[in-house]
């Protein structure tokens, strides 16, 4: 009788069996010593102020990416809404010279009150 | 005067040095050895280790007590581990795409067997091909047998870490045991 090949044979199948059972009995591992002491230095190293991670966050390529293509939409949009709206030169407000004549004459005479 | 649990966590959450010290203290070897059998590599483990002290100091203020200590610092281990293996998937990837370019000519090879510190020097070479294996298993069931197997965790334990109930967590080993013999026996059939 033919040996089917998708069968393990015994050799295999106890192979298979110490295979799986040979975490039975594992200890456990440990870190090299001083853990706590790297540890510190590492946290101590990636302590940021507050104007790092600012910096830290707007150099971010999708940040700053977005905040340029901000920038240049709302220019194109101030220059479409400037063009579309119809150029209306503003009146200056003209003064008349009786009017300045008349506050000069009143400040004038408020000077040269006679008794 | 030795603190509690309890009183360490409080103490931690005033950002207190001297607790955090206890803390990673008392719980290094159980985060380390979690994260190994994860990660499979020593270096990457220290540093996959250090996150996980990090992340305890950075977001105890969220820890209600909800859960036991020992629960949620398993289930920052085990997240840390997963994001560091995927982000290592992604660099890989990332290499072999550029290395097609021709951009860089050193690719990120297969990592070496990993060979377990506390694996038994008969079982070295097994232990070595088991751990292989495991990383092909789907992701709960990688979870579930490395805290079964490496962890040495009972089912209630894993149950509350991966927040599922016992039966889940037998079915998952159950599964992950067959899955494992049939991708040995695949090994062996194609390897003859």
């Amino acid at each position: 009788m033919q040996n089917d090949p998708t069968i393990p044979n015994q050799s295999d199948s106890t192979r298979i069996d110490n295979i799986l059972n040979s975490l039975d009995n594992i200890q456990p591992a440990e870190p090299k010593p001083f853990f706590y002491t790297r540890l510190m230095a590492r946290i101590s190293n990636t302590t940021q102020s507050s104007w790092e991670n600012f910096s830290a966050l707007i150099t971010r390529p999708s940040v700053a990416f977005s905040g340029i293509f901000l920038i240049v939409l709302m220019n194109f949009m101030a220059a479409w809404l400037n063009f579309k709206t119809p150029a209306v030169a503003e009146q200056p407000e003209v003064v008349g010279t009786e009017e300045y004549t008349q506050m000069a004459t009143n400040f004038f005479d408020i000077e040269n009150i006679k008794p | 005067m030795q603190l509690t649990e309890w009183e360490l966590i409080e103490q931690l959450k005033l950002k207190n040095n001297g607790a955090f010290k206890i803390i990673v203290d008392t719980w290094q070897n159980l985060v380390y050895n979690t994260v190994l059998g994860f990660v499979q590599n020593e270096e990457d483990a220290e540093d996959v280790s250090q996150e996980v002290f990090i992340q305890v100091y950075e977001s105890i203020k969220n820890f209600k007590g909800d859960s036991k200590f020992s629960t949620w610092i398993y289930r920052i281990s085990v997240s840390k581990s997963l994001d560091h293996l995927r982000k290592k998937k992604r660099k890989k990837r990332f290499a072999f795409i550029e290395s097609l370019f021709g951009k860089d000519d050193e690719l990120i090879n297969d990592p070496p067997d990993f060979l377990h510190p506390g694996v038994v020097l008969e079982n070295k070479e097994n232990a070595a091909v088991l751990f292989k294996a495991i990383t092909a298993l789907p992701k709960n069931q990688n979870i579930a047998f490395i805290l079964n197997k490496v962890e040495g965790l009972t089912y209630q334990q894993i149950s509350e870490i991966m927040e599922v109930s016992d039966s889940a967590v037998d079915s998952l080993l159950q599964r992950a045991k067959t899955n494992l013999r049939k991708n040995l026996e695949t090994h062996y059939h194609f390897n003859k």
